[in-house]
């Protein structure tokens, strides 16, 4: 394993969607909470954003504990990546919502689940450690 | 699948799990890769928490929460059952176009086996209302 400075190519290319991620939180009283999630967005080097879609127990432990691990897997490679972030914030509208609401779409489309997948927000996570699995 | 533990500040850490079986009605095995799970069996060591999400191909999705009885390498046998896992899940996930042999890319160099006692079972299949409790 080894630290990464930064966002290459490769790991962009684990944030596509294609294989689903996955996020750990963990709420006030200790007990982990592990889901799929349909998105990791790139937005700059040292953020990401999630789709808040309806993990509802993630948020709810997000909003208690904002410490997150997320797994992110490329679809050439099979290489992972786990993140760790702290959230930041949720944002409803605006150039992220609206392009993370377009891919989100077309994951859905993918997956042949249109009419359930439904960007509530855009959540933005700043990056502490980005490691190599 | 994916596990999640905790460490005494309350920071997650995933680790990918590769396949579990059935102990009894509140027991379960879930195994891992030990190479990779550096913080996870620190974690399991300072706390029993865990947690354990598993999907189909259907995307019907289920997580199992509980605490961690004991861990140790897994034997021949249970080898055995992770090969097996590894053979069924990358035929699978070929119908995807994914690569050929992608899914043994997955660390699985020296696989630890995890009892888990189960204490609740939560529905994760993804559709409005999911997380309700089973």
């Amino acid at each position: 394993m080894q630290i990464m400075p930064v966002i290459t190519e490769d790991i962009k290319g684990a944030m596509q969607g294609i294989i689903p991620s996955t996020i750990v939180t963990c709420d006030a009283e200790g007990v982990p909470n592990v889901a799929y999630i349909s998105q990791v967005y790139y937005v700059d080097d040292e953020h990401v954003a999630l789709s808040h879609q309806f993990f509802n127990k993630s948020i709810r432990n997000i909003h208690e504990n904002p410490q997150l691990s997320v797994c992110i897997v490329s679809p050439e490679t099979c290489q992972m990546w786990r993140i760790d972030c702290k959230y930041l914030r949720s944002e409803t509208e605006g150039k992220l919502y609206e392009e993370m609401s377009g891919q989100l779409e077309a994951i859905a489309s993918m997956m042949g689940m249109e009419n359930v997948f439904k960007l509530k927000s855009a959540d933005v996570y700043k990056i502490l450690k980005l490691e190599k699995i | 699948m994916g596990m999640g533990t905790r460490d005494a500040l309350m920071k997650p850490e995933y680790q990918r799990a590769l396949g579990a079986r059935v102990v009894d009605d509140t027991h379960i095995v879930v195994f891992f890769d030990g190479p990779t799970a550096g913080r996870t069996i620190q974690n399991l060591e300072q706390n029993q928490m865990v947690s354990v999400v598993a999907c189909s191909f259907s995307f019907e999705s289920y997580q199992f929460k509980g605490k961690s009885i004991r861990w140790s390498e897994a034997t021949e046998e249970e080898n055995g059952f992770v090969e097996e896992y590894l053979k069924k899940f990358n035929d699978s996930m070929e119908v995807f176009g994914l690569g050929e042999n992608f899914v043994y890319k997955y660390p699985h160099s020296k696989m630890m086996a995890l009892l888990m006692e189960v204490t609740d079972v939560f529905e994760q299949t993804p559709k409005i209302g999911t997380g309700q409790k089973v």
